[in-house]
Order: C-alpha cells, then sequence, then structure tokens
C-alpha cells in the first residue's frame, strides 16, 4: 500500500486520474498544471514541505513530479496548500475541498472562476484521492 | 481607487468571493460599473461552512467582510449551491430557466434549499451580485 506522500501514491493517484471516465468528462477542457503543497507537520513525519506538480490537460493527467522545488511548484498555473494533516482529512474525504477553501483551510493560489467553472472536476480529482489505497506516514 | 475591498474582519469566504469579483472584473471590465451608483447591504450566509459575508455597495465600491446588520439582501443556501449560483448562465440578470443549471437554481430556490431575503424589494441589487458573481 503506497504511503502518502510518496512518489508510489502519486503514481497510483495519477494512473487513478488517467482510468477516471468521470474525471475525464468533468474536465474535457481543463488546460493546466496544479501544484499540491501538503506543508510540513514535524510531529507528524513530514518535516519539510512537500511539492507536488501534476500536469492536467483535456481530462487526462500528462506528467507528474513528486518531491519538486518551491520554485519549479510555483511556476504551476494553480497552487493548492493545506497542512498535511488538511490532505489527510481531504483524502479521508472527511474535508471537502471547495468547503475547505471556503473555511480558509485550503489555500488556493491561481484563477478562482477557472477553479469554480471546473468546480466537478476538482471534486473528481479528490474523490480519486479517496480511492487510492492510502498509508498516512505518520500512521506508518 | 479599489472597486472591491476587503475588510480586516473578512472571513475566508469574504476573501474567495472578493478574489471571485476581481477577477471577473479583470477579466471582463465592462462589469466594474455594477460596483458603483448603487448603495445596498447585502449578506451570503453559506450553511454548511457556519460562515456569513457582509458585501457593503457603497455607491463607489464594494466593500466585503463580516456580516453586515440590518441587510437589504440576503442569500442563504450551501456552499455547493454557492458554487451552482457562480456557474449560473444569466438571462436579464436572472438563472437562465433555459440551461439546466438555471433550472436547477430555480428548482432549488423553490424547495427552500436556497433563499434569498428581499429578492422582490431590492431587484436591482441582486441583478448586480448575480452579474458580479457568475463565472459562466
Amino acid at each position: 500500500m503506497p504511503v502518502f506522500p510518496s512518489q508510489d501514491w502519486l503514481t497510483e493517484y495519477v494512473d487513478l486520474i488517467n482510468a477516471s471516465k468521470e474525471y475525464e468528462e468533468a474536465a474535457s477542457s481543463w488546460e493546466g498544471d496544479l501544484s499540491y503543497v501538503f506543508e510540513r507537520e514535524p510531529d507528524k513525519k513530514v518535516p519539510d514541505d512537500v511539492w507536488v506538480w501534476i500536469d492536467l490537460w483535456h481530462g487526462k493527467c500528462r506528467g507528474a513530479k513528486f518531491g519538486v522545488t518551491q520554485e519549479e511548484g510555483e511556476k504551476a498555473r494553480f497552487i493548492i496548500r493545506a497542512p498535511y494533516s488538511r490532505w489527510k482529512e481531504v483524502i479521508r474525504k472527511e474535508l471537502d475541498p471547495i468547503k475547505g477553501m471556503m473555511q480558509g483551510k485550503l489555500k488556493l493560489k491561481g484563477d478562482l472562476p477557472t477553479i469554480v467553472r471546473y468546480v466537478k472536476a476538482a471534486n473528481e480529482l479528490v474523490n480519486i484521492a479517496g480511492s487510492v489505497q492510502t498509508q498516512f506516514v505518520d500512521e506508518s | 481607487m479599489e472597486l472591491v475591498v476587503t475588510t480586516p474582519d473578512a472571513p475566508p469566504l469574504g476573501e474567495m468571493i472578493a478574489d471571485l469579483v476581481r477577477s471577473n472584473i479583470q477579466k471582463e471590465p465592462a462589469r466594474a460599473h455594477l460596483t458603483r451608483g448603487v448603495a445596498g447591504r447585502i449578506n451570503i450566509n453559506a450553511t454548511d461552512v457556519e460562515s456569513v459575508i457582509g458585501m457593503l455597495f457603497t455607491g463607489t465600491s464594494v466593500r466585503i467582510g463580516a456580516a453586515l446588520p440590518a441587510p437589504d439582501l440576503e442569500v442563504v443556501c450551501d456552499s455547493g449551491t454557492l458554487m451552482e449560483l457562480a456557474n449560473v448562465r444569466l438571462r436579464f440578470g436572472r438563472p437562465d430557466p433555459m440551461t439546466p443549471e438555471g433550472r436547477a437554481i430555480l428548482t432549488k430556490m423553490m424547495r427552500k434549499q436556497l433563499v434569498v431575503h428581499g429578492m422582490m424589494t431590492h431587484p436591482k441589487l441582486l441583478t448586480r451580485l448575480q452579474k458580479l458573481f457568475t463565472v459562466a
């Protein structure tokens, strides 16, 4: 079972994105890359911020990189960041990402109208993350 | 002068709505006039995130912050409906019943899943809000 966050987890996530008909349909016209930032929580075995970059294009994931530098990650069209334990809640579907943004629990950098327009696609990305068989690093 | 101002007491939802309105104006500068020439108070209550924000139309700008006393308009719905409202195509300043999204909004209004207090007495203010808010 892949550990979150890790390259193995990201690989599994990307495979599931590319297998998802629901995501493909919801993001059929989406063009743009995205960085996730899993913010450090040293007491939960995440000693440093972890940057993940994914390239999303017309309902598919064309590429992904785990552990990119902040400088590289910040070039993405969108950045979504939150502490590691918030991401855990999102992956466990205990926190809806849009609600999380409205509550300030997740921070978005990028064009908000685009995210709002593709809210179904954003929710699908989270549903997919939730379907990865995950071992969380602080529980391993 | 800034057309959309976020006050220091704005909750995260207020900052998000301000960001949305600013981006909409930036992409379509013709919408800027919607922030001017009208005075009124609007509260938006996103029930499932337990957040209420206030939008004060001063006549020259819109100030977005904490909930306002005695609003002219109050929009009450859950966060999902708020996103649907932002995605609905408008016809004469109202959700277009010719589109599935517009019909979904109107159905929610009939079922009181979306309540707009003051819509009959302040129709112009509601139209401005919807035009500023929509990304469709």
